[in-house]
């Protein structure tokens, strides 16, 4: 398989006064197109930090994070703004969805920044997909975490991105509608053709991924 | 006329017409202004001519005041008298005709030059769309060669950047399928070594027994326990023959699974029934719970591969279960998914082997695993099966920290 995204020697750290933490410490991992790869480490061994790099969203102390045979952080801001809006789909822990309009306004935003013509009919096969036919006329606050998370992950989807980069997805949600947003990440990725990199904390949610990395003290070790 | 002179001729027209169009229309319009223009100073003449009974001033003033004016008809006669009355030899009639020709000249010079400037454009962009069209082949004859870096060369930035992009991903895809293709041959190679990997021991096994019982000083009952032996060796090289051919079959494409919409209660009751007489065996007891809704619910499925995997997790629960013992299985709708927890109160699985236990041929490290007889193919199988059908199985230690529960989520439509 083709490598899609590729870290050498990516480094973040701070400096908490005579202190030097070092949240990622010289990572370098190779992730295969199509591949769903789960980031798993305890809160504070770097994940979050590493996964905001990966997707083009935090500035690296030193390194490269080359995606699509693009270094990020070799593009102008304005330009990366533009490859991330196309290239990458983002889906956070705490769904950030607009809560002024509803679902449908909510999933096809992405396009409308892009200026690109919404494609209604995949549009409509996400959202079938995604089980949110009936919802898609609701405002997002009267939807429940599991519907939230849905819509978030439709919207991550909509602009055929070729790598989703999800952040605890689950985070916010009891234990059975994980499973039921991990089986649906999962399965519109194998349906879509996309790469997944989801981090997590959690080992059960992480076996549904095809590879496991763990993350230990900014380090990242593969656990296959 | 060839449909392609047609075009061009379509094409001139519906250029030059819209043109010629305009300008006639505005050149009508400027004729009739100045036509009114021209009456109005006659009418203003048949006025002076006639103005005996009024004074000149209080025509003037009329006239400015913008009353409502006619020619004055003993002021027209006395005009016609004298032949100056639709006389085009006039000084008003030549300044009208004069203003009409100036007007035409004018518009048809502007006309010409927006002709011109309209071609010459369109010719530009049949260049430029010539030129983003042979651009478009070479990247593509490109592709063919396998060279997927794509660089169209061009001013035009919207063009550049949107079609840079789908050309990239188009490249992406077709890389990728190579890849596929080329990682496909790889796990077939690898799979062929993993099997004659895998058929070693038994063989070596067999070999070691008929050996043996091929030696003159054996007594009657040794030869009948490498009889045994012998018999035991067959019997798990064919279970393992048996499931290395389904992996395969499963592996290198040769099976596509046939997908249906069926109740998936009768895919798992017959599953159930399948491993019922194991179960009866150890006196394990298999506890249904479901609710009813469930009872019609139907899913996209193959039902013998699915049958096959629930199978394969029931074998495995039923395997490492204690004698007298219970095992779950528990059936729940959720939106757009079912799902289906096998519980059971074996040895349990370390958190650590949780994702390995579905890797091809992985056995778990505990004793207990290892004495009893396996190929460590049957979970992965289940995987690759559930996989195929959009599911997910992942497993998780038991409800009161015993035993292992298996998670099986299946998508009601499938992967369609």
């Amino acid at each position: 398989m083709g490598v899609i995204l590729e870290t050498k020697q990516l480094c973040k750290f701070y400096e908490t006064g005579e202190n030097q933490v070092k949240a990622v410490n010289h990572v370098n991992i190779q992730i295969q197109q199509g591949e769903f790869v789960a980031i798993v480490g305890k809160s504070g061994s770097g994940k979050s930090t590493l996964l905001h790099m990966l997707g083009g969203l935090d500035t690296p102390t030193s390194g490269s994070v080359i995606l699509s045979d693009k270094d990020l952080y070799s593009m102008k801001e304005d330009q990366l703004a533009v490859f991330r809006r196309r290239k990458i789909g983002f889906v956070f822990q705490a769904f950030n969805l607009v809560s002024s309009i509803n679902v449908w306004e909510n999933i096809v935003l992405p396009l409308g920044l892009d200026g690109k013509k919404v494609d209604k009919a995949y549009v409509n096969d996400i959202i079938t997909t995604l089980g949110l036919e009936h919802r898609i006329h609701n405002l997002p606050n009267t939807l429940s975490g599991g519907q939230q998370q849905r819509v978030a992950i439709a919207r991550a989807l909509v602009n055929r991105p070729e790598i989703l980069f999800a952040d605890e997805p689950t985070g916010n949600l009891d234990s059975k509608t994980s499973d039921e947003v991990i089986a649906l990440l999962k399965m519109s990725a194998k349906k879509y053709g996309q790469t997944i990199v989801m981090i997590t904390h959690d080992d059960e949610i992480a076996q549904v991924a095809d590879r496991i990395l763990v993350i230990e003290d900014g380090q990242v070790v593969d656990f296959n | 006329m060839t449909k392609r002179h047609r075009k061009k001729w379509v094409d001139a027209l519906s250029l030059v017409l819209p043109v010629l169009l305009f300008f006639a229309v505005l050149n009508c319009f400027t004729t009739y202004l100045y036509y009114q223009d021209y009456q109005c100073k006659m009418d203003i003449l048949t006025e002076v001519a006639a103005g005996a009974e009024t004074t000149g001033m209080d025509v003037a003033a009329g006239w400015l005041k913008g009353n409502d004016h006619q020619a004055n008809e003993q002021g027209k006669q006395l005009l016609e008298q004298y032949g100056y009355w639709e006389n085009k030899g006039t000084s008003f009639y030549v300044r009208f005709r004069q203003n009409i020709m100036i007007t035409g000249c004018t518009s048809a010079v502007l006309c010409l030059s927006l002709l011109t400037f309209l071609f010459y454009r369109k010719k530009a962009e049949a260049k430029e769309s010539r030129k983003r069209l042979e651009q478009l082949e070479q990247i593509l004859i490109a592709f063919r060669e396998n060279h997927f870096e794509v660089v169209p060369d061009t001013e035009d930035h919207v063009w550049q950047e949107r079609l840079k992009f789908q050309l990239e991903a188009i490249g992406h895809h077709i890389q990728l399928l190579q890849e596929e293709a080329r990682a496909e041959k790889e796990s077939t190679k690898e799979m062929v070594s993993d099997i004659s990997h895998q058929l070693k021991t038994p063989v070596a096994a067999l070999d070691t027994c008929f050996s043996i019982l091929l030696r003159n000083n054996l007594s009657e009952t040794e030869q009948q326990e490498f009889r045994i032996r012998c018999r035991s060796a067959l019997d798990g090289l064919e279970t393992l023959l048996q499931s290395l051919l389904e992996i395969s079959k499963l592996e290198t494409g040769l099976i596509q699974l046939d997908q249906k919409t069926l109740p998936i209660m009768d895919t798992i009751i017959s599953a159930v029934n399948r491993t019922y007489p194991k179960a009866a065996e150890k006196g394990i007891e298999l506890i249904f719970d479901c609710n009813e809704s469930l009872e019609h619910c139907a899913l996209m499925q193959d039902k013998r591969w699915l049958g096959e995997a629930i199978i394969n997790v029931l074998d495995n629960a039923i395997k490492y279960s204690p004698e007298h013992s219970k095992i779950t299985i528990r059936l729940q709708k959720r939106t757009g998914f079912v799902r289906i927890e096998i519980e059971d109160q074996g040895i349990g699985i370390p958190q650590s082997e949780y994702h390995k236990i579905f890797q091809r041929f992985y056995r778990g490290t505990a004793p207990e695993v290892r004495e009893k007889s396996g190929t460590g193919i049957g979970l992965y199988l289940s995987r690759q099966i559930i996989e195929q059908h959009g599911g997910t199985i992942t497993v998780a230690s038991g409800k009161v920290r015993k035993g292992s529960t298996f998670l099986i989520q299946l998508p009601e439509n499938g992967l369609s």
